[in-house]
């Protein structure tokens, strides 16, 4: 997963691995230099935050996620965390889908299946607390699937549409 | 019907019953944190608590409240919360008998109070007179050297044209004394104005001044006045019955502001000592006696680095920061005004009003110290507030509750009581650290730095302090690997499924303003 923090220009990247009920940390990088540094990872349910052990220090965080942002109050400080995108739609989602970065309503849906659309091209219109927000295209490809219609309501990290590019074999889309 | 109907003139409580105008039941024509206060304290009074909201407020905390809650429809201010009108229509439509303004909105409005009174329920504060005449700077400072306040020191001086004005401003120069601000009445701007340090710069800054607004200076009046630098920022509680006792409670001190708005305020304050204490409460009952007040009030004073104080205005209502009064002197203040206003007299004596221990308050304000203190809107995705002994939180907004550029910024205060100074920072910076706030940016950050800063720490708080202070620093990079990781784990772990609708971003990259809360509102997004 890719974050950005406020305030800061870098962006983060984490991959985590699960053993059975545990969480660790496989790489940790800040832009491209990894980040050698032991993590063990808990949950506290009861409150729902989280407890981080690093550096022989222990750390508790109160975690919210609010549109496509964790807030994070940690050690009296808050500290926003969002996620990168681009990177997380192809990384993490797999098959070059979008999601919608907020709960919302679809307004408009611009393109149609199997149509080929360019890097940037807009795509579909989610509208939520009286603003637009416009899904646009994070590569070339053709438009695989596309899962909602005009009205739709639609949830927070929900898939919107695919795109195969033209030379990805892992996605081939449809026939 | 109310168990407080039985038996009392209108509904009044039995507390009330000696009063000369008992009352059962009080409109609070305000919303937010105060009214939440008020409401509170009228149903602890045995009163029947009416809220009013208008539509942006339907579902706001002060509603939770009330006995009964009367919309003021409409969503712009004037013709709800400042609507006049509207507040006495909700009044009679839910037969209340009196009514508390709170602070802002209508509270210092003579003409309200007078309105209030000619339909026949009680104001709950003070004469419309007496909201007229310290609404009115030069009538205040008149009736202040009526009544021997001292006044910052100033004299206006006629100049012509013809003749060297030096002899006349030098002699009013030494009778207000150095150093001085010399005015154009004419100027303005900050045309016109220069600071005179000394005697011998008189001519100098005179001459200055002159070429900065020739038409002003040619002929007219020039003000001379005292400058006060490094001064701190005094106010003292008053409250006065119907019965002629006037007492003051003590002092607060706002010396901690950005940009004129109050940050951090305390009780007592660092730089007042015994004498000077009944010295200023002495001015500041003889300020409330001079225009007949009833209720409670607030005098102002500027307090320079020598010890000498002078009146700067008087605030006819409730302050924002009255519970650090409450705290020190262990009185309810609300309460107080409620049975000041049913007639009854005041319930202690000068010499009865003590101090004990120190009371800090701080002020949340839904704004971003790193956009310039920007409003800041949004969900309030999450809201937990701080507990413990010692920690009373006053809020108007809780967990669910929408931040929009519709009301004031402030969301809550956070104020503290401890056995000394030392330990009320402490305790404060404590209760701000537990606070969780999620969906809107907050100053509680910046407060934190402020409360643990050298110069507010000692005793040399002044009221330049904060418009010095560095912008906020960004986080180390420790602390930033430990927050992806927080937040992928986060992710992850299914943490989000409690996430709440929200602006995913106020940076605006169409207008290149970026948070700028107002630009945001209706704006296609990239």
């Amino acid at each position: 997963m890719y974050w950005k923090i406020d305030g800061d220009d870098k962006t983060w990247s984490v991959r985590l691995r699960s053993d059975k009920n545990n969480l660790f940390v496989d790489r940790l990088q800040a832009e491209d230099t990894e980040v050698n540094q032991d993590f063990s990872i808990n949950h506290d349910e009861s409150r729902g935050s989280i407890i981080i052990e690093s550096l022989g220090r222990m750390y508790r965080a109160d975690v919210t996620k609010v549109g496509d942002a964790w807030w994070i109050s940690l050690e009296g400080k808050t500290y926003i965390v969002r996620e990168r995108s681009q990177e997380s739609t192809s990384s993490d989602m797999g098959e070059g889908g979008l999601t919608a970065p907020m709960p919302g309503t679809v307004r408009e849906v611009l393109v149609k299946t199997g149509q080929r659309v360019r890097e940037g091209q807009p795509m579909m219109i989610l509208e939520a607390m009286k603003m637009e927000h416009q899904i646009s295209a994070p590569e070339s490809g053709e438009v695989s699937s596309i899962y909602f219609k005009e009205g739709d309501r639609v949830d927070m990290g929900e898939i919107l549409i695919s795109i195969s590019t033209q030379d990805s074999s892992k996605s081939p889309g449809p026939d | 019907m109310n168990a407080s109907d039985v038996g009392g003139t209108m509904g009044a409580p039995d507390w009330m019953m000696e009063a000369t105008t008992p009352f059962g039941s009080v409109l609070v024509a305000n919303r937010g944190e105060i009214a939440v206060r008020v409401l509170r304290a009228a149903r602890e009074c045995g009163l029947r608590g009416i809220a009013v909201y208008n539509d942006l407020d339907s579902n706001s905390m002060h509603l939770n409240f009330a006995d009964e809650k009367i919309r003021l429809p409409g969503e712009d201010l004037a013709s709800t919360y400042l609507s006049m009108d509207a507040i006495l229509d909700a009044a009679r439509a839910s037969g209340a008998d009196a009514i508390h303004p709170g602070y802002g909105f209508l509270s210092e409005r003579s003409e309200f109070a007078d309105r209030v009174i000619e339909s026949g329920l009680v104001w709950i504060g003070p004469s419309a007179d007496a909201i007229r005449t310290m609404g009115d700077k030069i009538r205040a400072r008149e009736a202040m050297v009526d009544a021997s306040v001292p006044v910052i020191p100033g004299k206006s001086i006629e100049v012509s044209g013809d003749e060297d004005p030096l002899p006349q401003l030098a002699a009013a120069a030494a009778e207000v004394g150095y150093p001085l601000l010399l005015k154009a009445s004419a100027g303005g701007g900050g045309k016109g104005m220069r600071m005179v340090e000394e005697p011998k710069r008189l001519r100098t800054e005179y001459d200055a001044a002159s070429r900065e607004a020739t038409a002003a200076f040619g002929d007219g009046t020039v003000y001379v006045e005292r400058l006060l630098r490094r001064a701190r920022h005094i106010e003292i509680q008053v409250f006065a019955d119907r019965h002629g006792n006037v007492i003051h409670l003590n002092e607060r001190d706002c010396s901690l502001q950005r940009r004129h708005q109050k940050v951090i305020e305390e009780a007592p304050s660092p730089a007042v000592n015994p004498g000077l204490r009944s010295l200023m409460g002495e001015a500041a009952v003889q300020a409330a006696r001079a225009v007949d007040y009833e209720g409670a009030g607030t005098v102002e004073f500027l307090l320079s680095d020598k010890g000498e104080f002078y009146f700067l205005e008087m605030n006819t209502r409730l302050q924002v920061e009255h519970p650090v009064t409450e705290l020190i002197t262990g009185l309810d203040l609300v309460h107080m005004q409620l049975s000041v206003a049913a007639g009854l007299p005041l319930p202690v004596k000068q010499t009865e009003v003590g101090i004990s221990g120190h009371a800090m308050e701080a002020r949340l304000y839904a704004e971003d110290p790193s956009t310039g203190f920007l409003p800041s809107i949004g969900p309030i995705a999450r809201f937990d507030t701080p507990d413990g002994p010692g920690i009373r939180v006053d809020t108007g907004v809780r967990t669910g509750d929408e931040v929009t550029t519709a009301f004031d910024p402030m969301l809550a205060k956070v104020i503290v009581h401890a056995p000394d100074r030392a330990s009320a920072i402490r305790r404060l910076d404590q209760a701000l650290s537990q606070i969780i706030l999620h969906g809107v940016r907050s100053n509680i950050g910046f407060c934190r730095e402020m409360l643990v800063s050298d110069s507010f720490s000692g005793p040399g708080v002044t009221t330049d302090h904060l418009d010095d202070m560095d912008p906020p620093s960004r986080p180390e990079e420790p602390i930033r690997g430990i927050l992806s990781v927080i937040a992928s784990a986060a992710e992850r772990l299914g943490l989000h499924r409690a996430a709440v609708t929200s602006v995913p971003s106020i940076v605006d990259q169409h207008t290149g303003h970026p948070g700028d809360p107002f630009r945001t509102l209706s704006r296609n997004f990239p």
